[in-house]
């Protein structure tokens, strides 16, 4: 019994396009296997967006001169939480093909199972040279994993042509702020300046709101959020009042929506000339001195204003980015030298001469030529004192919940949906077993 | 006839017809079958994004987990107001706009392509585009409604809780609406025309017609359109996600599942989640597939 020759002609057509279909499929995910062993001695997985993406080639490139070996850079997805999630699956499969990540900030103890120990093939005398906090920041378990290469902190930057118009000082307490950005709102309002606010930041709910909450916080009263043996200590007086402060700032001096905004929008209102101080990350500070910004030469940069309680002080919070190994590397000798080159001394000078990346190293801010480079470096250096990191050492891999736990509970106050003690007590009840589960 | 030759020709048809279908079966086990397969497993385990491997079967605690969840429950019920409130209006406007489309008038096959635009730009475009035009401070809608005088001040559309899965509304009913009125002007591009004939002959006033004729003739092409976007706005994410994201008062299950399975690592959790918004897709699907069918055979 045979069929019919029209029948039988499509059916085969369909059998070869499935065919042709999985051949290809198979050939892509072969070469992605066997890519690994081909033609370069290590692979780094870095920034790859625009102009961040065109300097970690060129920093790959000097390594290649220098030591002759050939470095592959590989795509990562952008935006941080695609990348983590990218990452943690590239780790979760074991996979040898990336031999060195560029990690978050928070990332080193969600990732801790994966990464190679650094501690006994970096010195001492290294790590003395960044800033502590990094370093802690970066050691789970009494192992350091990751080596800081760039860093952003979280600063004040403000209109500074308003705050001379009006003859106000620079703020140093978060109420003097507040004083002064109302005072500054009201005066330009009556003079015709109809959508400018006193203050912006952003506290749309995401990782960026807990930057800013742990600065709230931390510059009040210097109590962590979770200490370094695992308490949870959040539902204090002093936050209940930092937070309720915040809130009241909403709709008066802050507008509502920056309950929705990203970097880009508190950006967005402070470039576009609507905002009269903003807390933000030092890439703002040269897009607003560029020469097409409606702002520039008008603004000042200073570090975060501090609290009212006994011994609070004004604080940062740490951001920016580390390297890691994986410990499904083949090429760990190679990437050991990567890593160290791109965290040397002149890889980060010259990162900050031809990039204004912000170096993790301290004794780097007295050189001059890197001084003309970084604009308002004296200001950033005064901050970068103060930096303190998010939990994440200490919640490890429950971080991105505790964060989230974080940010929920301050958007709520924010938007007026919880009070301030009731929240902050929900808040350490929710934290507790999360890090106690991490012991 | 032989009854013989009759039965081995009805075969060989039943043959061809599972040869046919075999390298389409093939291919769709394997893109959406098996991925199901592979979620519902994970959400009978604890699995971890960090460690699939060792993933531990955990039963039904997951899916009690989700349900003791207040964010689990409120992302439920943002998704089914959402849901209701945006099929009801896109129904609606694009039933008017498919009864414009229908009249013969200059230009009406520019109109509607030009319908089409809105759905053919692709969610996070537009999401962003509106997005910026709601912006609270330099968006363009607050600096037209208020230099109009209907506002007095610039309100956070979509910050503000009580605005912001308004606001998502409006913009998936912009996007949406003619979906739905492209399958509703098929609809009434079918329609018998003696129907309407003799309902001018006799002289009877178009709103009767409306109610009278088109609207009972159009049901099935209007239920079938309602099915088709309740589905797909049951599952709506990209405009949340875009639009306001991480939230609580716009969240959907979508979002929620997301949340889950990337930013914490769960992926137990969040395959629970996945699996319990197809079990809601899979029986709402079947409940419309035995109704049509029981109508079908009444016919």
């Amino acid at each position: 019994m045979t069929l019919p020759n029209q029948q039988e002609l499509a059916m085969r057509i369909q059998i070869f396009f499935l065919l042709m279909l999985c051949s290809l499929s198979f050939f892509e995910l072969s070469s992605h296997a066997t890519s690994g062993n081909k033609g370069y001695d290590v692979s780094i997985a870095c920034d790859s967006l625009g102009k961040k993406k065109e300097q970690c080639v060129a920093s790959v490139k000097r390594f290649e001169d220098k030591t002759g070996l050939k470095a592959k850079v590989i795509e990562a997805p952008t935006g941080s939480s695609n990348r983590l999630a990218w990452v943690l699956q590239q780790l979760a499969s074991k996979s040898s093909d990336i031999d060195v990540y560029q990690i978050d900030t928070t990332w080193a103890g969600l990732l801790k199972d994966h990464l190679m120990p650094l501690s006994e093939h970096i010195s001492k005398e290294q790590t003395d040279l960044y800033h502590q906090t990094l370093i802690q920041n970066n050691t789970i378990d009494g192992h350091l994993l990751a080596l800081p290469w760039y860093v952003d902190i979280g600063l004040l930057i403000y209109r500074k042509d308003l705050l001379e118009k009006y003859q106000k000082d620079v703020p140093k307490t978060w109420d003097a702020l507040a004083e002064t950005a109302e005072y500054i709102q009201q005066k330009e309002r009556e003079a015709g300046n109809k959508k400018i606010w006193g203050y912006v930041f952003t506290a749309k709910a995401f990782e960026g709101l807990t930057c800013n909450v742990i600065e709230f916080i931390h510059s009040n009263a210097n109590q962590a959020i979770i200490g370094n043996d695992g308490t949870v200590r959040v539902n204090t007086p002093e936050n209940a009042e930092m937070f309720e402060k915040v809130k009241g700032w909403i709709n008066k001096i802050t507008p509502k929506g920056v309950l929705n905004y990203a970097e880009e929008d508190s950006r967005g209102v402070f470039q576009s000339g609507n905002a009269v101080f903003v807390r933000h990350w030092p890439y703002v500070i040269s897009l607003a001195e560029a020469d097409e910004s409606p702002l520039k030469g008008k603004i000042g940069v200073a570090p975060l204003p501090a609290g009212k309680a006994p011994g609070s002080q004004s604080v940062s919070t740490l951001g920016g980015w580390q390297l890691g190994i994986s410990k499904y590397s083949k090429r760990k000798e190679n990437a050991l030298k990567l890593i160290k080159f791109l965290t040397s001394p002149e890889e980060l000078k010259e990162r900050a001469l031809s990039g204004s990346y912000y170096p993790p190293m301290l004794s780097l801010y007295e050189d001059t030529k890197v001084q003309d480079a970084l604009p308002y470096w004296q200001k950033f250096l005064e901050a970068f004192q103060n930096i303190v990191a998010r939990p994440s050492a200490q919640a490890k891999s429950k971080y991105n919940q505790v964060s989230s736990n974080i940010w929920n509970t301050a958007h709520s106050i924010f938007i007026g949906r919880k009070n301030a003690e009731g929240a902050l007590k929900n808040l350490e009840k929710k934290l507790k077993p999360l890090v106690k589960k991490n012991q | 006839m032989m009854p013989q030759s009759r039965s081995e020709l009805t075969k060989s048809r039943v043959r061809s017809a599972w040869l046919f279908l075999t390298p389409t079966l093939v291919l769709l086990f394997v893109v959406a079958g098996w991925p199901l397969v592979r979620t519902i497993s994970f959400s009978l385990t604890d699995a971890n994004l960090s460690n699939l491997q060792g993933a531990q079967w955990v039963g039904l605690e997951n899916f009690k987990l989700l349900f003791e969840d207040d964010d689990w429950w409120i992302s439920v019920k943002n998704t089914l107001f959402f849901t209701f409130i945006s099929v009801f209006f896109e129904t609606i406007l694009g039933l008017m706009i498919a009864l414009v489309l229908n009249t013969k008038f200059k230009g009406r096959g520019l109109v509607r392509m030009a319908v089409l635009v809105p759905w053919a730009i692709p969610t996070i475009v537009s999401a962003r585009m509106w997005g910026w035009m709601f912006h609270d401070v330099y968006g363009v809608f607050n600096y037209m409604l208020q230099s109009v005088g209907v506002l007095s001040k610039p309100l956070a559309w979509t910050a503000d809780p009580d605005l912001a899965l308004f606001t998502v509304i409006i913009v998936d009913v912009w996007k949406t609406t003619p979906f739905m009125s492209l399958l509703m002007l098929a609809g009434l591009q079918m329609l018998p025309q003696e129907c309407y004939e003799a309902a001018r002959v006799d002289g009877i006033h178009p709103i009767r017609v409306f109610f009278k004729i088109t609207l009972p003739l159009l049901k099935p092409a209007i239920v079938v359109a309602v099915i088709f976007r309740t589905l797909d706005a049951v599952r709506v994410f990209d405009l949340i996600y875009v639009l306001t994201s991480g939230s609580q008062d716009t969240m959907s299950m979508s979002v929620y599942a997301r949340q889950q399975l990337f930013d914490f690592q769960n992926i137990g959790l969040g395959s629970a989640a996945s699996t319990l918004l197809f079990l809601m897709i899979a029986s709402f699907t079947i409940v419309y597939m035995s109704f049509s069918g029981l109508n079908k055979e009444r016919d």
